[in-house]
């Protein structure tokens, strides 16, 4: 697994969230998967193409949702997890993505990213078919986990 | 989008796939817009569209269909627990989407790439897709209904 693929994935959040109003990110806990699974309810899933090829998903709970899409919006939680509130979380998953591929584009990898999709349902799992690693960032909104299941063997080194 | 007809070359590409690996035939409805947010039956593989025209491609069945369509093509039995029929799913879907990309590549010069698959289970599952309209065809085989959904965004 490379390091350098991953790293941006959390820069980002500390990039990213101050501009929306939040007040506290802290990376937490790193964890490799053998697939991308996720026990959290809302997840808005991108795919990357080019010199990294993978599948990056976004993982809370509705109620982080719901505290996400507030600050999104310049508001206080959000009472219903609407089309709105859909969008902003779709529309942070596309900004934090677009910001990794322009780190990305600083290693010298030349990236294409997918429109984001938002899944949600109990009990889902998510699969990939390559390892993935798991990266948690707490926020004053909830935990995000963030599921980068990305193909290393594709990267320039 | 519809008027550039995108969904056809993908519900050709299902057919011709799903006969050349299972010997089943199929029959493909008609093409409808797709719901903002859809309920999945219960087995997902999405697949994003890169490059000139953004999209995203979702196969959706159920778990009995997915573990009957992987019988058939890998002439093995299998339980609706087991793993690798998601995986085979996954990879009837990329096969699919491959196949139709590259048709759209040739008859439309566009340049556009698919990501690798995500597979998706679980319960009163939903899939939203917020910056696109995709359209969706219902298809019939022996099997049981499966749906491809396509979707792009608008071009330059």
């Amino acid at each position: 697994m490379d390091a350098k693929l991953y790293a941006p994935f959390v820069s980002v959040f500390f990039e990213v969230l101050p501009q929306f109003g939040f007040n506290e990110v802290k990376r937490g806990e790193l964890k490799l998967k053998d697939k991308l699974t996720t026990a959290l309810g809302v997840t808005a899933l991108i795919g990357l193409s080019k010199d990294v090829r993978g599948n990056v998903g976004y993982s809370m709970s509705l109620d982080t949702a719901q505290s996400v899409a507030g600050k999104m919006m310049g508001m206080p939680p959000v009472a219903e997890f609407d089309q709105m509130a859909q969008s902003a979380i779709a529309e942070l998953a596309n900004i934090l993505t677009s910001s990794v591929v322009i780190a990305y584009e600083k290693q010298n990898l030349i990236v294409a990213i997918s429109p984001p999709a938002l899944i949600t349902g109990e009990n889902v799992t998510v699969m990939s078919q390559v390892n993935t690693l798991a990266i948690q960032i707490f926020t004053d909104a909830g935990l995000i986990e963030v599921n980068a299941s990305l193909d290393a063997a594709a990267s320039i080194s | 989008m519809g008027h550039d007809n995108y969904i056809s070359h993908f519900t050709a590409a299902f057919k011709e796939n799903i006969i050349a690996m299972t010997g089943l035939d199929c029959t493909p409805g008609e093409a409808r817009p797709q719901t903002r947010t859809f309920a999945s039956e219960g087995v997902a593989v999405l697949i994003g569209v890169t490059g000139t025209r953004p999209g995203i491609i979702i196969l959706d069945t159920s778990r009995e269909i997915a573990r009957r369509l992987s019988e058939l093509i890998n002439q093995e039995e299998y339980s609706l627990e087991d793993e690798f029929v998601l995986y085979t799913v996954a990879e009837f879907a990329n096969v699919v989407s491959g196949h139709a990309i590259s048709l759209i590549n040739d008859l439309h010069a566009l340049h556009l790439d698919l990501t690798p698959p995500s597979i998706f289970v679980g319960d009163k599952l939903k899939i939203t897709s917020t910056k696109i309209r995709p359209e969706v065809v219902e298809i019939n085989t022996p099997i049981g209904k499966m749906s491809l959904t396509a979707g792009f965004e608008r071009g330059m």
